[in-house]
């Protein structure tokens, strides 16, 4: 079974998180898309090592999940900051910022 | 067909339907949960591919931890569901070309690859070479991120505290 | 699919599958029956009588009850999540067993030897605990899909608990499994890390006080979800047995070399049962901690005890080569 079908399997869902990052309106799942393009590139590399009989993919994996982890923890932190303080989550009117 | 084949497409498709859902749901709730089913069905793939190792993490970190942070947060902020709003001109003219245009690209350059799988050591000897990778040759970066972790937990601990200026909220409202 | 063999090896699967699921199911509601009546001895009442000698067809009826119960759906609800939360529960709880070898060696059934665990892979104790991470989800959606506040506070709560003993029931398997050796001096830490943990996390086998501080009605998921729904979160009955039986194979020195084949499942069943046993005795004599001194004790106790565990034990791993 060829690799190529995982790697095209990544790159639909990575796709799928882009779209999921430019339409959607709640910070919480533009968060989410983010997450769901983490995950599929965690597949390509997963994918490249074991068509490359390495490991070092596998690594790179652990390493993705484990600054995800971190990342999801300040991230939330932000979020909750922003719905305290603005009452919202729809990121249309955190604009404060806009011209 | 052959039984990899057949439960390669079978997770797959899965993951493929829960990442549509994750756009197409407007409850955050929901979208959470259907990105938990895309992560299951990654590990399902992790299987497949033989590194069990990893798809015990997955499934414990990411599905297990960090998006039950998620899912912690829009139940403790009451998050509704999605506002409807009418697409940004930069999403219409600039995001959604952009984005099909990056699957066609993906999706054509892949396509046109050829790599085969190597034959792997057996799968004891995976979850072996992988602790001696990371706690030999890549222990400097593991080292590393216990240090990010704990800056990411002080950091969340920081923002997320309610000064003493914030007026606590009053009753259940929900947040979109 | 033709191959006689692959045959008989798919056929034996299937009937250890069909047997344990059957076995473990009538042990839990056995259980309990058990902990029912271990609890009223140690406070000096009978327990079940009524329904067959000494209450043992107890279980059976209590089925029958939840699964004949109007299952009163509340206005409100998400619908989808608050019919899928019990299950997933349930589902999860269920296939852990799958990975538990029940005793050391093969037996041969029908001319094939099969090891005495359904699915024999090399991450086994990884996947235990991936399964039970994935675990948060039922409690925590069924208490939002409840559109109650009280159900959302409770799931809330006893979800953030279960995450706080996880954490240190893991670390503390952990150390058993790095050393595979137990140096005595650590036995004590091991014990107060692994033993410990399931105590306050796990709701108890009475499935009337199956949420932490149930009595206090704010742990209330289970304030709306009644019914088969109930009925299925026998689930988070399942889940605390599976850590006593985890406890029991990691931390009870296992395999008798002497005693091997069929009886290894009788030696397995004996540990898991005396575990069981001063598990019911120390949840019933001891006063229950309040929600908040649990968390404090989950992290501020456990957590760091299950940490150090873990570094003096790679010490002693390392210091013995």
């Amino acid at each position: 079974m060829p690799i190529s079908y995982y790697l095209a399997l990544s790159a639909v869902l990575f796709g799928l998180g882009v779209i999921g990052f430019v339409f959607k309106r709640n910070i919480i799942t533009i968060f989410m898309s983010i997450e769901l393009m983490l995950n599929a590139v965690n597949l390509a590399f997963i994918a490249f090592g074991r068509a490359l009989g390495q490991l070092q993919g596998q690594v790179f994996v652990f390493f993705v999940i484990v600054v995800a982890a971190a990342e999801a923890a300040v991230g939330l932190a932000i979020v909750i900051v922003i719905a305290r303080n603005r009452r919202s989550l729809n990121v249309e009117r955190i604009n404060l910022l806009k011209l | 067909m052959t039984p990899q084949l057949l439960i390669f497409l079978v997770l797959a498709a899965i993951a493929i339907a829960g990442a549509v859902n994750v756009i197409l749901q407007r409850h955050p709730i929901h979208s959470a949960i259907s990105l938990i089913t895309v992560m299951i069905a990654l590990a399902g793939l992790f299987l497949l591919l033989e590194s069990e190792f990893i798809a015990a993490v997955q499934i414990i970190v990411y599905a297990g931890a960090i998006m039950v942070l998620f899912v912690f947060v829009i139940m403790l902020l009451n998050a509704g569901a999605e506002e409807r709003t009418d697409m940004s001109r930069m999403a219409c003219y600039v995001g959604v070309p952009l984005a099909i245009f990056l699957l066609i690209e993906l999706a054509y350059q892949i396509g046109a690859a050829t790599l085969s799988m190597t034959p792997q050591p057996p799968a004891e000897d995976v979850t072996r070479g992988l602790s001696m990778l990371l706690f030999q040759d890549f222990v400097f970066p593991f080292e590393l991120t216990s240090i990010l972790i704990l800056v990411a937990i002080l950091g969340a601990l920081v923002l997320a505290q309610r000064g003493e200026s914030v007026p606590a909220k009053s009753g259940r409202e929900t947040i979109t | 699919m033709n191959d006689p063999v692959a045959r008989s090896i798919l056929l034996v699967s299937l009937v250890k599958v069909v047997v344990l699921l059957f076995l473990v199911l009538t042990a839990v509601a056995y259980l309990v029956w058990f902990e029912r009546k271990v609890a009223a001895h140690i406070q000096g009442r009978w327990g079940p009588y009524r329904v067959g000698p000494h209450g043992l067809l107890q279980p059976l009826a209590d089925g029958v009850k939840f699964l004949l119960k109007e299952d009163a759906t509340p206005a409100g609800v998400d619908r989808f999540l608050y019919f899928a939360a019990p299950l997933l529960t349930m589902t999860l709880a269920i296939s852990t067993i799958a990975m538990i070898p029940f005793g050391p060696a093969s037996i041969h059934i029908l001319g094939v030897a099969t090891p005495l665990v359904i699915a024999n892979i090399n991450v086994g104790l990884l996947a235990i605990f991936a399964i039970t991470s994935i675990g948060v989800y039922g409690v925590a959606l069924a208490g939002w899909s409840s559109n109650s506040k009280y159900s959302l506070l409770g799931g809330l709560r006893s979800s953030a608990q279960m995450i706080s003993y996880e954490l240190s029931l893991t670390l503390s398997v952990v150390g058993i499994y790095a050393s595979m050796i137990t140096v005595a001096c650590l036995a004590s830490i091991l014990f107060l890390g692994g033993w410990l943990s399931p105590f306050p996390q796990t709701p108890g086998l009475d499935w009337t006080r199956y949420l932490p501080a149930g009595v206090l009605a704010v742990a209330g998921v289970a304030l709306i979800i009644n019914g088969l729904g109930y009925g299925n979160f026998f689930g988070r009955i399942v889940l605390p047995v599976l850590g006593l039986i985890l406890f029991a194979l990691s931390f009870l020195c296992s395999r008798p070399s002497v005693i091997d084949g069929i009886q290894g499942p009788f030696w397995f069943l004996a540990k898991v049962l005396l575990v069981l046993f001063v598990y019911v005795w120390v949840r019933w004599t001891l006063p229950r901690f309040r929600y908040d001194q649990l968390m404090r004790f989950g992290w501020k106790v456990l957590f760091p005890v299950a940490l150090l565990n873990v570094v003096l034990t790679s010490l002693a791993v390392a210091l013995r080569k």
